[in-house]
């Protein structure tokens, strides 16, 4: 079959979301609206102080508050640690409260249970605590040197990590000490480095900074816990996706996992930020656990900027070697993560920072260093695109840098480095499917990079981003699977653990069976998001949701779809290959007038197949040629040394932006931001669209809007007045391009859609600006004020 | 979501019903109008009233927009949005209309009203937070306390008045007239400002600003403010220019300091001096969400460009 040139019925079509009644009529249940009878409300009382010993806690007089029904502390949860990516050689640092000391602003030191939220509110204002205040340290390379305040003593893991519970061979967890406040490390290497450089007639090194910013999903963080007797918990949250929450939920509350049940909400947006535990998730299990009744906390959107990771903050010092041919030789990067207090997924951000610009440029000597570290601030991860966004800001920004030095047009000089399809990375991953260069083109074409570069208009610029991205990973829970079930009526419902928050994923899947079993649309009834009734499933994470999952739904289709041709075959007695699906029918393919309805199927299935109604099932792993198993594996992927398999596809995209600046006020106006984005065959089209759309917008916000500020460890923008998310009056046109190439790992075609574009964006953007007024910003984000100082610096140096 | 506190709620029907609720309660009541500064100060603890009076309801000329002679009276209850869309406002009083046009959103303008709008509260980056938020610092000068956490050793509060009407005003020699328990009295809307952010306004809480009187007299002007974003924001820094036949007239910065700056002209000659004063007056604070530097540096640059495509 030609390249994506199938004719599909489902397929590369925008159908309306089958969820799409229920949401805009305001029916589709999200976690705030759950109430269960006898439900009470909770409350978490935050830290004052960044860094300070509790020296006690007296919590008497909010027992004493009429309608309290429970006060916890972190003596009440014990040591119990849980981490987002916890390793054997970084084991998980954080408890739900803090115990015997908190390490930042807004870290929970008791929780209340109550009849109101009001009565909660007030019984925490009566919780007494002694904090004895610590020196705290903020910056972390402060935090790196000597006689720098230590945040963590020796962490001594007390539960396995999920590696070791799926039998990896290697060390079981061990104790870590954090000497340096250094939380972790990655040193990855490919090629010869200080070759790479001598054979450089240019070399390039810079210190680029990008602060953290905020997922800021609309949906307040919300958790539901109903917990029974008899060791069930079932919980309602704001997430995307179950295993992790219940592999978390069931390590911390010591019950099996299967007892976890994690019920199907809608989600109102999640952007890579709600896919680990939340001490709040656990202690609303907690709270229901010994009050035995359900419990519902709400964070406000402070405590939200308060205490859940924002965005990874990294230093990046960036070294690059290019020949007088503009070809890339070398590249030496170093990478500070200031983690927060505490270690979460550092440890896979600094190997993906590698990992993702890998697939882009054939840079043959590349050495990539990198270092967690504790600092006294709330901690960070994963936020669409995880390392991408900073590495893609310093890459890029370096190389604009590096072709104005040297002559270089911007374009050419990127796709003369550019990988090709069909390469194999050093890590042994490969490029099946590669259309960066056409995403490239693309982009040039719609925003007239040829025209516009001939002659430049004074504070007019333009500017390149690109990026790259996985398409799922060897991460926990590593697979997902799929379940079709054919009903007598004729329908078929389809079981996905996949959670719908907000990106037509349960209308893509249904595209996916009905494409199978060529039939119509409303023919499929989607079932997701529910850890009990659903099958094992990856998440909406590691961009692996249409790739893995949708893989899996495909199978379970073509599983099912296999028992229904060989029942349509004994019931008309014709031969299986003359049997087609059209339409809705199993038919004849030389007689159209012989066909059995679905319906008929189902009920030759009860009645004469030994009462089979059909089932079909499907699975598919991350990375196949990766596993452990009791002491067997084979290429594990390694986090601190980049070697072996890590991904089957790579998503790819690149954008072009035209500015215009403010010479006096330094504002930035954006007249045009084209975004080009590979993902493989799209599977709806307008939900691809709207995924390209979503990212350049919020490209736009990091790359001249969003940080998250701190004063001595407080977030001094923790609301949507301070905290700059940008508005529709902010955005400019945006072209969204889909470059279909055919990823043929992929379910039709597919691969990851969700990430690649925001970090292609904000380089896009950035180089823009800082094209136009002729002066390099080496930070995030380039705000009004940074740009006019850049300006007048120019200035003052002309004069 | 933040929750409200408790607070009695009374919602009067008329002005005399208005007037004696307030004298009974002696300065322990707020009004709430529109509500849009109001409700959140009262969420993050701000505000602690004892009693919420819900003006909205009371009956009579508050919401109107009306020709007096050679003047127009503005009902304190007018939604802002109604002045957007007034051809005696946009005929008349060019600078308002685009002030009113450039506040908030066009939702916000719906439900604020122009009296709430002049008597918004002064702004800090470290005042307008929550009462948890604010536990990590000492009580400052405008929460009652005795340090200001902006500038150490301050013994004025600087806060930052950010309304967006009152510059126009203004620069229009608009005033108002306040009603309490002992009579009506008119005067400059200049006047209300007292120049220290822990009390930005000399009304006291039996005062009810009633209506704001403008001058009809043929001015040419316009309002520009800078935001960070387009629409929501606060102004960085606004600016307000009315200026007449004769090239008399007066410029006003607005989110300038606890007051915003009024500096009058006789002629155009003068009002070209103005944004250099502007540049050197405007206190350099680091109490807003823009370093002081560029602040400063944005109010010349506005007022120049305001003048440009004003007064030449």
């Amino acid at each position: 079959m030609t390249k994506g040139t199938e004719d599909f019925k489902h397929i590369r079509k925008s159908p309306v979301r089958i969820d799409g009644e229920m949401i805009v009529t305001g029916r589709a249940k999200y976690t705030v609206d759950i109430d269960l009878p006898g439900m009470l409300y909770a409350k978490i009382l935050g830290s004052p102080y960044a860094h300070a010993r509790i020296k006690g806690i007296g919590i008497e007089k909010a027992r004493m508050l009429k309608g309290v029904k429970a006060v916890i502390t972190g003596k009440d949860i014990g040591y119990r640690r849980f981490s987002f990516i916890d390793t054997p050689a970084y084991p998980a640092d954080q408890t739900p409260l803090a115990i015997d000391k908190v390490r930042f602003m807004g870290e929970g030191v008791a929780a209340v249970a109550a009849t109101t939220e009001e009565i909660a509110s007030k019984a925490l204002d009566l919780i007494d605590v002694e904090y004895e205040e610590l020196p705290a340290v903020f910056d972390p390379e402060e935090a790196m040197g000597e006689g720098a305040p230590k945040i963590h003593d020796r962490i001594e893991p007390n539960t396995t990590t999920a590696w070791e519970d799926f039998g990896i061979p290697r060390a079981k967890s061990r104790p870590y000490d954090a000497i340096h406040n250094i939380s972790n490390r990655v040193f990855i290497e490919n090629g010869d480095i200080e070759k790479g450089f001598a054979e450089a007639d240019y070399v390039k090194e810079d210190r680029f900074v990008v602060p953290s910013t905020a997922h800021a999903a609309l949906e307040p963080h919300a958790a539901v816990a109903d917990y029974q007797p008899t060791g069930k918990l079932d919980v309602w949250l704001s997430h995307m996706g179950y295993e992790h929450k219940r592999f978390w939920l069931a390590k911390l509350l010591d019950i099996p996992i299967s007892n976890v049940r994690v019920r199907k909400t809608y989600v109102g947006g999640a952007f890579g930020g709600k896919i680990s535990l939340f001490a709040y998730e656990f202690i609303t299990a907690f709270l229901s656990k010994i009050t035995l009744r359900p419990v519902k906390t709400i964070l406000t959107r402070e405590e939200v900027f308060f205490t859940c990771p924002p965005a990874r903050r990294m230093i990046i010092d960036l070294k690059t070697g290019v020949k007088r041919d503009g070809r890339i030789t070398a590249q030496h990067v170093k990478i500070i993560d200031d983690v927060g207090a505490y270690r979460r997924s550092s440890p896979t951000a600094l190997y993906l920072a590698h990992v993702f610009r890998n697939p882009i440029y054939d840079t043959p000597n590349i050495r990539h260093e990198g270092y967690g570290v504790y600092t006294n601030k709330v901690f960070t991860t994963a936020k669409r695109g995880h390392g991408l966004q900073q590495m893609a800001f310093a890459v890029e920004s370096q190389l604009d840098m590096i072709c104005d030095e040297l002559g270089f047009d911007r374009l050419e000089m990127r796709l003369k480095n550019l990988r090709k399809e069909g390469d194999t990375l050093p890590n042994g991953d490969k490029l099946w499917s590669y259309a960066l260069p056409e995403c490239l083109k693309a982009a040039a074409k719609a925003i007239g990079w040829k025209e516009k570069s001939k002659d430049k208009i004074p504070f007019r610029g333009l500017g390149i981003g690109t990026a790259s991205m996985f398409s799922g990973a060897h991460n926990y829970p590593f697979a997902s699977a799929a379940l079709t079930r054919l009903n007598h009526d004729g329908r078929v419902i389809l079981y996905t653990g996949q959670t719908e928050f907000g990106i037509g994923v349960d209308t893509a899947m249904a595209q996916i069976v009905a494409e199978v079993l060529q039939c119509p649309l409303d023919y499929i009834i989607v079932n997701s998001g529910d850890s009990e009734i659903n099958p094992h499933d990856i998440g909406n994470w590691l961009s692996a949701g249409m790739f893995v999952s949708g893989e899996a739904v495909r199978r379970a289709a073509l599983d099912l779809k296999k028992g229904m041709l060989r029942y349509a075959a004994k019931g008309l007695d014709i031969p299986e290959d003359d049997l087609e699906l059209r339409d809705g029918w199993i038919i004849s393919k030389s007689d159209t007038s012989r066909k059995l309805s679905f319906s008929d199927i189902s009920r030759y299935g009860i009645q004469m197949a030994g009462g089979d109604p059909l089932v079909g099932r499907g699975f598919k792993k991350c990375v196949p040629e990766v596993y452990f198993w009791k002491g067997r594996y084979n290429k594990t992927a390694s986090l601190t040394s980049g070697k072996g398999r890590f991904t089957e596809a790579y998503g790819l995209a690149a954008a072009m932006a035209e500015v215009e600046v403010d010479r006096k006020t330094g504002k930035v106006t954006i007249l045009h931001l084209v975004v080009s984005d590979d993902c493989g065959t799209p599977i709806n089209v307008k939900s691809v669209e709207g995924q390209i759309m979503s990212q350049a917008v919020m490209g736009i916000g990091d790359a001249l809007f969003e940080e998250v500020k701190f004063e001595k460890g407080i977030v001094m923008n923790p609301n949507f007045l301070e905290y700059l998310l940008p508005t529709a009056a902010d955005i400019p046109e945006i072209d969204s391009i889909i470059v279909d190439s055919y990823e043929p790992n992929g379910p039709f075609g597919a691969k990851e859609v969700g990430e690649t574009s925001r970090a292609a964006a904000i380089t896009a953007v950035a180089n823009a600006v800082c094209h136009a007024i002729g002066q390099r910003i080496l930070s995030l984000p380039l705000t009004s004020d940074k740009v006019r100082d850049a300006i007048s610096g120019r200035e003052r140096g002309k004069s | 979501m933040s929750l409200l506190p408790e607070f009695e709620y009374r919602r009067p029907e008329t002005l005399e019903e208005l007037l004696v609720i307030l004298g009974d309660y002696k300065g322990k009541a707020v009004l709430l109008a529109g509500g849009t500064d109001l409700i959140p100060r009262l969420k993050l603890g701000l505000k602690q009233p004892g009693l919420v009076v819900d003006i909205k309801g009371m009956a009579g000329d508050f919401r109107s927009i009306l020709p007096d002679g050679k003047r127009v009276k503005i009902g304190s209850l007018t939604p802002i949005y109604e002045i957007t869309r007034s051809t005696l406002i946009s005929s008349n009083f060019p600078t308002l209309h685009k002030a009113a046009l450039s506040t908030a959103s066009e939702i916000v303008q719906y439900r604020g009203t122009i009296g709430g709008n002049i008597l918004q509260d002064t702004r800090c980056t470290h005042y307008n937070k929550s009462e948890n938020w604010r536990k990590a610092f000492e009580p400052c000068l405008k929460m009652g306390g005795e340090t200001c956490n902006v500038i150490k050793g301050a013994k004025k509060c600087l806060s930052v008045y950010c309304g967006d009407l009152a510059p126009a005003l203004l620069s229009l020699d608009a005033s108002v007239v306040v009603v309490n328990p002992d009579g009506e009295r008119e005067l400059p809307l200049s006047d209300i400002f007292t120049g220290d952010g822990r009390k930005p306004f000399v009304l006291g809480g039996t005062d009810f600003l009633k209506e704001i009187i403008l001058p009809i007299h043929k001015m040419n002007g316009d309002y520009k403010k800078f935001r960070l974003r387009e629409s929501i924001d606060y102004p960085v820094v606004s600016i307000a220019l009315s200026v007449d036949e004769m090239g008399k007239g007066s410029l006003v910065i607005g989110s300038y300091g606890p007051r915003p700056g009024k500096y009058k002209f006789s002629s155009l000659d003068e009002l070209d001096k103005i944004p250099q004063s502007v540049y050197e007056d405007m206190k350099p604070i680091d109490n807003m969400p823009m370093p002081p530097d560029y602040r400063k540096h944005l109010a010349k640059i506005f007022a120049e460009r305001l003048i440009g495509n004003v007064a030449h």
